[in-house]
């Protein structure tokens, strides 16, 4: 992150581009799109949700969820196809983001990728009660061939991550 | 304590048995458990039956606090609930005892520790700066002419609760002092604590937990841990997940379930109740439900205790109808990280607030069964908990009653314990 407060043309058209991604895989999310969603996903993926209040180890300490590309596409079956009665009735929910903020740039194996962290507020409705899940999405993006991105990893790190939660089977 | 009368509950028809009901509380109009084991719907919803457990139940047993992995080390301590009771679990950083003490400073009762766990050689109340040692000693306080002469400290020390003990690790406090010698109450369940004691060089809690919150009794999560029963339809979804993960070869859970004697019910007496998947020395991923795999039974220890998979649960009451429960993942002392990690994604995809498994337990078994408990002028108003009564067989060797896989014994034995409890006299416990 540069503490300057001038931005380049580039720098902006960047993060004006990952800011248009991260806003379309939202509108994904609440459109229940979760199929589509997931093809968003890069085949090496994780889909982190931590747990606890300490720095987050995921092979030490237990997170809400730790998701390959395998275990993610399972998630998503459920709520498509599965019999998931966590989600009977079906969360409503809007994706607010927000300070998008574009932490890195780098290459790696003939890949760009783009590492960029942003702040949520998850609104949910269901069974007739409203609640609301904020915290900071870190995403790193591949840039593909086409100039499109795929999610290599997204990291959900809830405010309330430390305490007692309930049913919070739904996709952040 | 006010009644009010309730509709006389219809006889079964499909029963031959007489009626018959426990009361000592003579104005109690209909009784908490038939013995055709109808269990009333009030137990589960009404706040008196809920305050009279915190004493009857909460306060006369022996409560699971923490383990030693948690407090390894001099001046370790955890925040614990022994019922709704905020307490300190500590380990003296002077000479390495344990201490179990009442979280509340004896100055004007602020609270003295804030933190779940930590490590600390004394507790230091913000509020006018009294100071306890870790093992509860006032150690300091400000000021102290302003007790006048001979203000002797020794008096004001963290109240400790009457009984600490610990099993093979597993650290247990009581409210009451009137309660029998640890090893004693544990009884018959010791032997699968041993077990879990021994896996690999030991075990420790180092994960954390998944902390879990539902709106309804704390019951209900005991009632759901051992209940092979409905796991083959509210985790339906589950199970398809398997088949598809082992080539379209639907897991043997169902059938299991049905038709394996092995697989079997255990009343352990004392509450206490497990379900074993072939003894003790099948394997540990006999259930091949892939929800952790260290320990292959499922065990409850009275009243709020319990081991399944691979992780340690401790449901804390809050409110008659507000219940947390937390799910520690165990760990072999010294596993690798793949190790860890393995026990890790396993637990993750089945347990805690994103779990397949436990978000499903929530919306069926807790929060429906909550709604529908609160048909209260039904003229049925009880959970029907007689499955496997007539099939159940005391075991060859050691007596104890024993039923099918999908019958509710582990549900009667926790409940016979908790009516035996709750009939007795506050005074005669």
């Amino acid at each position: 992150m540069t503490s300057e407060l001038s931005v380049t043309g580039a720098d902006a058209d960047l993060r004006d581009k990952v800011t248009d991604f991260l806003y379309a895989e939202a509108e994904l999310l609440d459109e229940r799109e979760f199929v589509r969603w997931f093809e968003l996903f890069d085949d090496d993926c994780t889909y982190w949700v931590p747990a606890g209040a300490d720095e987050p180890d995921p092979s030490r300490t237990v997170s809400l969820v730790y998701d390959t590309h395998a275990t993610l596409s399972e998630r998503v079956w459920r709520f498509e196809g599965g019999l998931a009665y966590a989600q009977q009735p079906a969360s409503v929910t809007s994706h607010l983001i927000s300070n998008v903020v574009v932490d890195a740039v780098t290459a790696e194996a003939g890949s760009t990728l783009v590492s960029v962290h942003s702040r949520f507020l998850v609104s949910e409705f269901r069974g007739d009660v409203v609640t609301p899940y904020a915290g900071r999405y870190d995403h790193v993006l591949v840039v593909g061939a086409d100039g499109g991105f795929r999610i290599r990893s997204k990291r959900v790190a809830l405010i309330g991550r430390n305490g007692h939660l309930g049913n919070l089977g739904l996709p952040l | 304590m006010q009644r009010h009368p309730l509709p006389e509950l219809t006889p079964n028809p499909l029963s031959n048995e007489p009626k018959e009901i426990h009361m000592t509380d003579t104005t109690r109009k209909e009784p908490y458990i038939t013995d055709n084991w109808e269990v009333s719907g009030r137990i589960y919803r009404d706040p008196e039956v809920f305050e009279e457990e915190m004493d009857k139940i909460y306060g006369h047993t022996w409560i699971y606090v923490g383990h030693e992995s948690e407090v390894a080390d001099g001046g370790d301590y955890k925040t614990a609930h022994l019922g709704r009771q905020p307490v300190i679990l500590s380990r003296s950083s002077d000479d390495g005892s344990l201490s179990v003490m009442f979280n509340r400073c004896r100055h004007r009762g602020s609270a003295v520790c804030q933190q779940e766990i930590g490590n600390s050689n004394y507790f230091r109340c913000a509020y006018h700066g009294w100071t306890y040692g870790s093992d509860g000693r006032l150690i300091g306080v400000p000021f102290d002419d302003g007790y006048g002469e001979g203000f002797d400290k020794s008096q004001f020390g963290l109240v400790h609760v009457p009984r600490v003990d610990s099993y093979r690790g597993f650290i247990f406090a009581s409210l009451s002092a009137d309660v029998p010698p640890l090893a004693d109450y544990l009884g018959h369940a010791r032997k699968y604590l041993d077990f879990i004691a021994s896996i690999g060089d030991g075990i420790e809690l180092s994960a954390h937990a998944h902390k879990l919150v539902f709106n309804g009794n704390w019951k209900l999560q005991i009632e759901n841990t051992i209940d092979p029963y409905h796991f083959s339809f509210t985790h339906q979804s589950w199970l398809d997940i398997l088949k598809e993960r082992n080539d379209g070869k639907s897991s043997p859970w169902v059938k299991n379930v049905r038709t394996n004697k092995s697989w079997r019910g255990i009343d352990l007496e004392g509450g206490h109740g497990v379900h074993e998947y072939g003894g003790l020395d099948a394997p540990t991923d006999t259930h091949e439900i892939a929800i952790g795999e260290l320990i292959p039974f499922n065990l409850n220890i009275f009243p709020s205790l319990a081991f399944v998979g691979a992780h340690l649960r401790l449901v804390v009451p809050v409110a008659v109808d507000k219940t947390y429960v937390y799910l520690y993942p165990i760990f072999p002392v010294g596993a690798d990280e793949e190790t860890r990690a393995s026990i890790l994604r396993d637990h993750e995809a089945f347990y805690g607030p994103s779990g397949f498994g436990s978000t499903d337990d929530i919306e069926v078994g807790f929060d429906r069964v909550t709604r529908g408990m609160s048909a209260s002028a039904s003229t049925q108003d009880y959970s029907l908990m007689r499955r496997g009564l007539h099939r159940e067989v005391p075991d060859p060797q050691t007596g104890l009653r024993t039923g099918r896989s999908s019958d509710e014994v582990p549900q009667r034995a926790y409940l016979r314990r908790w009516l035996e409890l709750m009939e007795a006299d506050s005074n005669d416990k």
